[in-house]
């Protein structure tokens, strides 16, 4: 008899374990009061052990990396030296841009709010590429707003809590980012490859799309995200299918998404009403 | 085989082994989701709460690990989870597999754990596409799923000699074990 009962209650905690799965496989912006409250109490456990686990892989780092530093440092002053004469040559761009915007009457690009974060916790399994920043809707961070690293596009944030929200990696299979081939200005969708690794897949929006390996793929102004520009990647692989009716591209982002540790979360729009809502903070 | 029904622990819970339990498992969803989300191996992420239900599962039968599961896979989800209590089946689905094992044999020989954290490992990673497959989540299993499984058990093979002595530690002290027969 107990035995049944226990059945019964087994059958009726997988009902409703199934009911939970459903209601939360839906795509939403804001998370329930108990994720929120479980996110952010366990914030500092996940910093500390962020911290921990950094703290640990800095010492290897170190010391893998000690025997080749001398040569590593040489090779570095060198790029150091290539990107001051590309930072001068781009300021003289910037300066030109300016110029011709002005005598065209076309409006001036605004500089967008940034928002810092450290990415504190990683997912839990190896399906989804997503992380956790220390960075939520106190700090005016809101969902779709994109995100990204020094080396080009990271994600956008999917969910907020107070004090965290969880960020989409661009390899993650539910991503898809508009995006054109700076080579030849042709837009093209990149996405996640449906399986975790390091790599997306790249698909044209055009009957015949003219990509070759090497390649850099930026992202577009029709992007509902992320602003016009922000580099993704760099076309690896190209494989044309049978009678050239098919064109498989992979790409590989510039940012290496295992290592992220501080994002930028640009905070293109809803960052305002998400500070006012939260009691007038200001993104920092 | 039928499992029993009827856990011995089931009779015993009390708040202080509800709220021991509870802390181990903030401590390893920590752990799991806030350090070892660094250290990739083999191109992996490693799941600790998988090995620490197979432990669990191991040392205590299946239903000891179920409870295990449904209590980790739970916060885990609420934590940082797409499809929330999704973890809790695979990882329930790791008992399933890893207890049994525990149950015919020995499971302090290394052959015993380790298997039983392979399958349970295979287990779990077979029950999650399949939970995502059922809510229009088509996870490319075929292509990645053998690769990710045999890496992903490689991983586990490391953490499991800590993992199963911590486990063991926190079960003999939440739950100590009747010495009668």
């Amino acid at each position: 008899m107990r035995g049944r009962a226990y059945a019964a209650a087994a059958g009726f905690l997988v009902l409703v374990l199934v009911s939970v799965m459903f209601a939360t496989s839906q795509p939403r912006e804001r998370v329930s009061w108990l994720e929120a409250a479980v996110r952010d109490g366990l914030t500092p456990l996940f910093l500390a052990f962020n911290r921990i686990a950094e703290t640990a892989a800095g010492v290897w780092d170190t010391a893998v990396s000690l025997k080749s530093a001398l040569e590593e440092n040489r090779r570095l002053q060198e790029e150091v030296e290539a990107l001051r004469r590309e930072v001068a040559r781009l300021e003289e761009f910037e300066r030109e841009n300016a110029v011709l915007r002005r005598a065209m009457n076309l409006p001036e690009a605004a500089p967008v709010p940034v928002i810092y974060a450290e990415v504190i916790a990683r997912p839990l399994n190896n399906w989804w590429g997503v992380v956790t920043i220390n960075k939520g809707s106190r700090h005016g961070v809101a969902p779709q707003m994109p995100v990204v690293a020094p080396e080009g596009a990271v994600g956008y944030v999917r969910t907020t809590s107070s004090f965290t929200s969880e960020v989409i990696l661009l390899v993650d299979p539910r991503s898809a980012v508009g995006a054109i081939v700076q080579r030849t200005g042709q837009p093209v969708l990149v996405e996640g490859m449906g399986y975790p690794g390091t790599a997306l897949r790249l698909r044209p929006l055009t009957a015949s799309v003219d990509v070759t390996v090497g390649d850099v793929i930026v992202t577009s102004s029709l992007s509902s995200l992320f602003p016009k520009g922000i580099p993704i990647g760099v076309v690896e692989q190209v494989e044309i299918g049978d009678f050239g009716l098919s064109v498989d591209v992979i790409v590989r982002p510039f940012v290496d998404f295992g290592a992220l540790e501080f994002v930028s979360v640009l905070a293109t729009r809803g960052a305002g009403e998400a500070a006012e809502a939260a009691g007038g903070a200001e993104a920092p | 085989m039928m499992l029993p029904l009827r856990p011995h622990w089931a009779r015993t819970v009390t708040v202080a082994r509800v709220v021991a339990l509870a802390a181990a498992a903030v401590l390893l969803v920590g752990v799991q989701m806030g350090g070892l989300g660094r250290w990739r191996l083999f191109g992996v992420y490693p799941d600790l709460l998988v090995v620490a239900v197979c432990s669990a599962a191991l040392q205590r039968g299946p239903w000891a690990g179920v409870g295990a599961a449904f209590v980790f896979g739970l916060l885990a989800d609420i934590a940082g989870g797409h499809l929330v209590g999704l973890s809790v089946l695979c990882y329930a689905a790791a008992a399933l597999v890893a207890g049994p094992l525990g149950l015919r044999a020995f499971p302090e020989r290394w052959i015993v754990t380790s298997s039983a954290v392979a399958l349970g490992t295979a287990a779990s990673q077979l029950a999650y596409v399949l939970g995502a497959k059922a809510f229009g989540y088509d996870l490319a299993f075929w292509q990645a799923g053998p690769r990710i499984i045999g890496a992903l058990v490689l991983y586990h093979w490391l953490l499991t000699p800590p993992t199963f002595l911590l486990i063991r530690s926190l079960l003999d002290m939440i739950w100590p074990r009747r010495l009668d027969a």
